[in-house]
């Protein structure tokens, strides 16, 4: 009989949901039925080197990397404008966070 | 040349796999970047079954890699299947699973991963790494997983100081904005609340410490970060306020790297992220292991060569 907690596809998380933001809308229930972990949510705090301007993203497919234009340059985005980059475990730039591990796939 | 392309499997946005890509660029080795949400609409792949294994090709319309040639494979963080308008939800689903199994499964079916997604997947459940981690010898907080309120009061009553941790680290999206969830110091009047019930937690001692360590090891080098905090919050988890934080190549003491090659080992990775405190008598406490991890920031403020690493691992230029 087939184990639901662990089907071969769970074991290959290819498919992940993720990418660029994705939001819900919908508000917190009440403390009845919200889980005791979810009471130390806190906004995203990963630093102030602010957000990258998604609009000027783009990809270059030679390099195989993401690139960002900043006026008349063409930067790899990992050393946008402000010098730094977007990889921390918790990186903000893309609306939704980054997870540091993949075992929260779908 | 033969067996001398590596793949990687990401999204179009990953800086972090971004700094690996150009290392290999600027070593000139052939290279496939391709994201899960390529297939099947704009990648194509066929393969067959010989008595070398799985030989075939991934195409876009920009390139073609050789399965044969690829002499590593790193996974990092691919998106979702995307499949054509028009399609019945039921339709999408059974051709995404189909997607997995047939497409996900041949590639997993390939050898040189750094690291296999089964292991990323099995080494992901913080249950099962804080157990592998005691075994391979490395301390580990005291430790209760539970939905139930009289356990966790037991707990603290036994180990004094309590901090809550999430299991994953992707945080919750409602309200219209994403969220992070931050290890927490739990006060005593929440160690019985009623809505511990509501879901799995995980409990630990509070360790107290004189710093943190990012460890990242790859394929048996490693890379060691001490992570210092200058706020109170970055002090519970550094994770919540990067901006508190400086950092300092460090050393990782010999017995913690025999334990750590242990775990890696038994959780068969190539690559790991773990994070550890530091006491002010100087032991090293084992936290977790990110078996998918962020490291290309530790890179940044370290100087320490990572991406350079994991390039050596990918084309089999390691050590």
């Amino acid at each position: 009989m087939a184990d639901d907690l662990w089907r071969p596809a769970d074991q290959f998380p290819l498919g992940r949901m993720g990418g660029l933001c994705e939001v819900n809308d919908e508000e917190p229930s009440s403390r009845d039925t919200r889980p005791f972990g979810l009471r130390y949510v806190a906004d995203s705090n990963p630093s102030s080197r602010g957000e990258l301007d998604l609009t000027a993203l783009d990809y270059d497919s030679d390099r195989q990397i993401a690139i960002m234009r900043d006026g008349g340059s063409v930067l790899p985005a990992f050393k946008h404008t402000s010098g730094s980059t977007s990889t921390e475990t918790a990186s903000s730039d893309r609306n939704a966070p980054d997870t540091d591990t993949d075992v929260d796939s779908d | 040349m033969a067996n001398r392309a590596v793949l990687i499997i990401t999204q179009w946005f990953d800086p972090t796999a971004d700094y690996v890509v150009e290392e290999l660029n600027r070593r000139d080795v052939e290279l496939f970047r391709v994201d899960a949400a390529e297939f099947p609409q704009q990648l194509t792949f066929a393969a067959a079954l010989t008595d070398d294994g799985w030989c075939g090709v991934l195409r876009t319309s920009r390139r073609r890699l050789s399965l044969a040639d690829v002499c590593g494979i790193y996974y990092r963080r691919p998106t979702s299947f995307v499949f054509p308008e028009g399609m019945s939800d039921a339709e999408r689903r059974w051709a995404n699973s189909e997607a997995r199994l047939g497409f996900g499964g041949l590639l997993s079916a390939l050898p040189r991963w750094m690291n296999h997604p089964f292991r990323i997947a099995q080494a992901g459940f913080k249950p099962t790494q804080l157990r592998m981690a005691q075994r391979a010898g490395l301390r580990v907080p005291e430790t209760i997983v539970t939905n139930d309120p009289g356990a966790v009061r037991n707990f603290a009553g036994s180990v004094g100081k309590v901090i809550y941790k999430p299991f994953s680290a992707g945080g919750i999206s409602e309200a219209g904005g994403h969220r992070m969830i931050y290890a927490a110091i739990v006060s005593k009047d929440d160690c019985d609340d009623p809505s511990i019930r509501l879901t799995a937690h995980l409990f630990q001692e509070w360790i107290e410490h004189d710093h943190a360590v990012r460890l990242t090891v790859v394929d048996g080098r490693f890379f060691a970060s001490a992570i210092y905090s200058s706020s109170p919050a970055s002090y519970v988890d550094w994770r919540s306020d990067y901006e508190s934080l400086s950092y300092a190549v460090t050393e990782t003491p010999e017995p913690v790297k025999c334990a750590v090659t242990t775990l890696m080992n038994t959780l068969d990775l190539r690559f790991g992220a773990l994070d550890f405190l530091v006491t002010p008598e100087g032991e090293w406490v084992f936290l977790e292991i990110n078996p998918n991890g962020q490291w290309a920031w530790i890179e940044e403020n370290t100087g320490l060569p990572i991406a350079s690493a994991i390039a050596d691992t990918l084309t089999g230029e390691a050590a």
